[in-house]
């Protein structure tokens, strides 16, 4: 029996709801100013302050404050990895090899749109593409994978 | 032996779609599951599976 990293079926649903529940916070912070919200608690920072040097390897550990961009963030992450690496309620070696093939395809177009970014976008364009690119892998692995799927499905039904 | 696509693919444990596509030659198994398959048929592998021109 080969090893597989997969979620049971059941973290699919939760996935989603994790993820509509990120999209609202989205939204909400995105339409108001995140500060009449008055979300602030204390977070530990490795790095210092924006207008002090910093190296990689060095660590400052301080105390910041978080918002609600980190919780969204960690939502989204949460929200995505449930969604896309749950197993199906049937699940066997060719969804397996559907699911490789779609998160191949999906790295790939990802990587495109990385090297595109980085030759002709700069400034703080640049870094708010990077901050979406993780969370597109995983748009496009989903949308290829159900799309692959489902064609899979629909051609061997008869 | 008569099986039905549904029933071979719960004997080896695989969605009937699956089994579908093996049939069509749309996907190739695995070692596992090509034993298995023999082993339900009571035959060798190379009876059920063999290599094609471009493989």
């Amino acid at each position: 029996m080969v090893k597989n990293y997969l979620f049971s079926p059941v973290f699919k649903k939760i996935g989603y709801g994790i993820l509509v529940v990120a999209l609202v916070f989205f939204v909400l912070c995105l339409s108001f100013d995140q500060l009449a919200f008055g979300l602030q608690y204390p977070m530990i920072s490795l790095t210092p302050p924006m207008d002090e040097e910093w190296t990689i390897f060095k660590f400052y550990p301080r105390l910041t404050q978080g918002g609600w961009f980190e919780i969204v963030m960690t939502l989204m992450c949460v929200g995505c990895v449930f969604v896309a690496f749950s197993k199906e309620k049937e699940e066997d070696e060719c969804i397996a090899q559907i699911r490789m093939q779609s998160l191949v395809w999906a790295l790939m177009v990802n990587m495109v749109l990385v090297l595109f970014t980085t030759l002709f976008i700069y400034g703080g364009s640049y870094l708010t593409c990077m901050a979406v690119y993780p969370f597109s892998t995983f748009l496009f692995f989903i949308i290829k994978y159900n799309i692959s799927l489902y064609q899979f499905r629909k051609n061997n039904e008869e | 032996m008569d099986f039905t696509q549904q029933q071979l693919a719960e004997l080896v444990g695989v969605s009937r779609q699956t089994i579908n596509a093996i049939e069509k030659g749309n996907y190739v198994p695995s070692t596992t599951l090509s034993l298995k398959l023999a082993r339900v048929f009571s035959k060798p592998v190379e009876e059920i599976f063999q290599l094609d021109e471009n493989d």
